[in-house]
């Protein structure tokens, strides 16, 4: 009973906090909650030029193909950059409180989401003013959608959490995640790799993400079931086991950022 | 009587340097700690700089875990008097009393329901729905002490009688200090200066260098 009530106060600052800090993000701007819709689209637009307009590569298409896998993309690279480090810039709470240390990288997620859904609702619009129909199939997004925050609460936890062991690991952020931009095929098809490396490739979850939202957006193969059902059976158990090392963890990272 | 928190040998060490260049160093903050805290004590802790009197109110606390020894904890919250935990400058003096409430181990709800007295306490008037970055060292401190003052922990640990605010608001909250202490259970106070902590504590501990040299016990 004792540690439900825990939970759900967690839960409460968690949302309380993402909301406040959202807030007061906010408040500094001339443009406000505007960024929101307008940071997105400039770094969008930052792609659009390379890639279409100087290089070319276009095809029939290519703006659409490309915003649906770098939407996607922004939302897990925006919570991992930003949970990074989260624990460690703590370091005057979490050595004054006892606060477990897991709502600071839960926060930077839960505010990302919030600011996720205009994007996302965006992109819908623009895939269907760009004439791809709503069709049943679209009901995969949910689904997909789901796994893909499963997975991004994964992988902004444990980065969050191995900083304060290793502060060197904070160097390794930024390129690791421009390796992995670059092995998610969003401005490529996966089909265009090599036969043979194209079962490996999509074991990167992001990349498998990305053509999932291509496949449902473009109604061009229908999700295969089992395979969903086994990245929601891995991205599932990681995610237990996470939680699990944070409950085991927690207690040390406050002399850890101090030291 | 069972005490509420005990300290057995309990040691704190910290690392202070050390890569791949140079060798590592520790230190020792805490060495060989025993204390028992019994419901309604007032204990004093006197040390210079640097003994090592606020890194026993962190393992009290349970910020801290020991690296040596044990602290065993009957099932009681114990936690720091701290003012302005948590503030963000953009938010108003409302928001971060949520906040800063709520980090403090308040459900939103409760925190919620002590907002109107938190803004009288505070004395704040309308700068309470203003930007924090608009107040004074003072203003901030004030809203700091009246969000803490709400927090009632079973073990209220202090570090220095904090006088806050101007000469109204410093007496004000000194006297609502000394009233929690008076009032109710246990409290454990950090200070340099042995004359005010002879007055109000039960017992005191003296800390140098990180070992506790001398223990007073005038009661128990």
């Amino acid at each position: 009973m004792e540690s439900k009530q825990k939970i759900y106060w967690l839960i409460d600052l968690i949302w309380t906090k993402s909301l406040l800090n959202l807030k007061s993000e906010a408040s500094r701007n001339i443009l406000s909650y505007i960024w929101w819709i307008l940071e997105p689209f400039l770094y969008m637009l930052v792609f659009y030029i390379v890639f279409e307009m100087l290089l070319n590569r276009g095809g029939e298409n290519y703006t659409t193909f490309l915003i649906i896998g770098l939407i996607p993309w922004m939302w897990l690279m925006k919570s991992v950059s930003g949970s990074s480090s989260s624990i460690i810039n703590s370091q005057a709470l979490i050595t004054q409180i006892k606060i477990h240390p897991v709502i600071f990288p839960l926060t930077i997620v839960v505010q990302t989401l919030i600011k996720q859904i205009p994007v996302f609702i965006l992109l819908i619009g623009f895939v269907w003013l760009q004439g791809f129909e709503p069709t049943t199939s679209w009901f995969w997004l949910i689904p997909i959608t789901i796994l893909e925050l499963i997975i991004i609460v994964i992988f902004s936890l444990v980065i969050a959490a191995l900083i304060p062991f290793v502060r060197d690991f904070n160097y390794l952020v930024p390129t690791g995640l421009t390796f992995l931009m670059f092995m998610s095929g969003i401005f490529y098809d996966y089909k265009n790799i090599g036969e043979q490396w194209q079962d490996v490739f999509l074991m990167n979850p992001m990349a498998y993400l990305i053509k999932s939202y291509r496949d449902i957006f473009f109604n061009t193969e229908a999700i295969n079931t089992y395979n969903l059902f086994v990245w929601f059976l891995i991205s599932i158990t990681l995610l237990i086991m996470t939680l699990h090392l944070y409950r085991k963890l927690g207690n040390i990272f406050p002399k850890l950022t101090i030291q | 009587m069972q005490p509420l928190i005990e300290l057995k040998d309990v040691g704190l060490q910290y690392k202070i340097k050390g890569n791949i260049f140079t060798k590592n160093k520790y230190y020792d903050a805490l060495k060989n700690i025993n204390l028992k805290i019994y419901p309604g004590e007032t204990i004093g802790i006197i040390g210079k700089n640097g003994s090592g009197k606020s890194s026993l109110l962190k393992i009290l606390s349970g910020v801290i875990q020991p690296t040596s020894g044990e602290i065993i904890n009957h099932g009681v919250s114990a936690s720091l008097l701290t003012i302005g935990a948590g503030f963000d400058n953009n938010l108003n003096g409302r928001d971060n009393a949520i906040l800063s409430g709520m980090l403090q181990g308040l459900k939103s709800q409760e925190i919620k329901t002590k907002l109107s007295e938190i803004h009288d306490y505070s004395g704040l008037g309308d700068f309470f729905f203003e930007p924090l970055r608009t107040y004074s060292t003072g203003m901030r401190a004030r809203l700091g002490f009246s969000i803490s003052n709400t927090i009632e922990p079973d073990i209220l640990l202090i570090d220095e009688i904090i006088s806050v605010g101007d000469s109204d608001f410093q007496k004000k909250s000194k006297k609502a200090i000394f009233e929690k202490i008076a009032n109710k259970g246990s409290v454990v106070i950090v200070s340099h200066s042995p004359h005010l902590l002879e007055n109000i504590c039960s017992k005191i501990i003296t800390i140098k260098n990180g070992a506790s040299i001398k223990k007073n016990d005038t009661e128990i």
